[in-house]
């Protein structure tokens, strides 16, 4: 159990706390064979905290979060889009993305939400190889927003 | 300062809404493919090259460049590799579309985690219905495709054209079969008595439907793309002549994909 990002964390196997410079919480998963070749590859899920101009917009962060996905890889092809709900009625956004690393197909979802007052940006980043989404992403997903309704709340 | 809102959804800022209009990252990444293209007599000539013991099958120009065949004929190791994912599998996906009157498709077959990919031209990428000669262009030429066995959603997303849309709940839900297929063909139907904003506002962008099945699984998906306002699913209803429609958020579709190609590799 490790408590970051206003959350407490209860590790599954294989998973551990990793250093990243800037990130608040970062966490790499078991190093699993996820392509055919037998490339392997670590999930991961990391938490940014960023201070946020004074008029700052969502609608703005998360498209902006859009022009940032097409640049992850060359096949980079963002699937979806959404609204995320965040706690005394803000929004933020979530995108989820497919892509590939190296031979890797992999499937990065980011929840972008906006605090005022002070005003910062907390994006959240779950990037996951898709042989392994069906069964991260319900868990990654219940994290992020956890994590989100605690930074919002602040 | 910061940065200047996007723009907002046209319908949507009608009803107070003012979210971001989604409508132009779909068209910004269209299906593309990396292999060659090859007509269907060149993969008949692939087939019969893999086939042939003591005949020689002479190669066409495709294929040679493609590398599947020697130029003298006989299968290179590509073609060997091709010929034996596509004339034994270990599963099968299909997803079959249509713009106007041309039959399109995308057919990947599983072997041993790595999957090869026959597509026509994506529904999505097409700008308007095909006609005349187009219609050949558009269904009769396959480009090829081996990618990763966990690649396969994101090439059935991108050949579908799945993309951020905002979802819009309709109403009536179920829906006289026959004017949802007529709306399908034909873009001037008119929607439904008693449909709600939402599907009028949704009846009025531009439609195809597409199918997938695959051999790993009993149920497979019917689905709309409704351009910018995204995916419906159509579903069975208790009721005879009548389909349900239902607005599926692109996220949903994305997971069912995934799901389905995990079926594809259990199959």
């Amino acid at each position: 159990m490790i408590e970051a990002a206003g959350v407490s964390v209860e590790l599954g196997d294989g998973w551990e706390r990793v250093d990243l410079p800037g990130a608040v919480l970062a966490l790499a998963g078991p190093d699993t064979a996820s392509a055919a070749d037998g490339t392997t590859f670590r999930p991961s899920f990391t938490v940014i905290v960023a201070d946020a101009a004074p008029d700052a917009d969502v609608r703005t962060l998360g498209s902006e979060a859009v022009v940032a996905a097409g640049l992850v890889s060359d096949d980079a092809h963002v699937v979806a889009y959404d609204v995320w709900p965040l706690p005394d009625g803000a929004l933020g956004r979530r995108l989820v993305v497919a892509a590939t690393y190296g031979a890797v197909p992999v499937c990065v979802t980011q929840w972008v939400g906006l605090r005022t007052d002070p005003s910062t940006v907390t994006t959240v980043t779950a990037t996951v190889p898709v042989s392994r989404y069906t069964g991260l992403e319900g868990v990654l997903e219940d994290l992020a927003g956890q994590v989100l309704a605690a930074q919002v709340r602040g | 300062m910061s940065a200047p809102l996007p723009r907002l959804d046209p319908y949507l800022a009608t009803l107070g809404e003012d979210v971001e209009d989604l409508s132009r990252i779909g068209v910004a990444q269209p299906f593309r493919s990396s292999g060659p293209t090859l007509s269907r007599a060149d993969l008949d000539v692939l087939t019969r090259a893999a086939d042939a013991r003591l005949r020689r099958v002479a190669p066409t120009p495709a294929l040679v460049e493609a590398g599947l065949m020697k130029d003298g004929g006989g299968l290179t190791d590509d073609g060997r590799f091709v010929t034996t994912v596509l004339t034994s599998p270990q599963g099968r996906l299909r997803v079959e579309s249509g713009r106007g009157r041309a039959p399109l498709t995308l057919d990947v077959s599983v072997r041993g985690g790595v999957a090869l990919a026959l597509a026509t031209a994506s529904p999505a990428s097409l700008p308007t219905a095909p006609r005349g000669e187009q219609i050949l262009d558009a269904a009769a030429a396959v480009t090829l495709d081996v990618v990763d066995l966990a690649g396969v959603p994101a090439l059935v997303a991108s050949w579908v054209g799945l993309a951020p849309a905002w979802s819009l709940a309709t109403s009536p839900e179920e829906l006289p079969e026959q004017t949802v297929l007529a709306r399908v063909d034909d873009p001037e139907t008119s929607p439904p008595p008693g449909a709600d904003a939402h599907l009028r506002h949704v009846w009025s962008q531009p439609w195809f439907l597409w199918t997938l099945g695959t051999s790993g699984g009993p149920t497979g998906l019917t689905m709309i793309n409704a351009g910018p306002s995204g995916h419906l699913a159509l579903t069975s209803t208790g009721t005879e002549g009548h389909v349900g429609l239902r607005a599926v958020p692109s996220a949903v579709v994305w997971s069912a994909l995934v799901r389905t190609t995990g079926q594809l590799a259990t199959g």
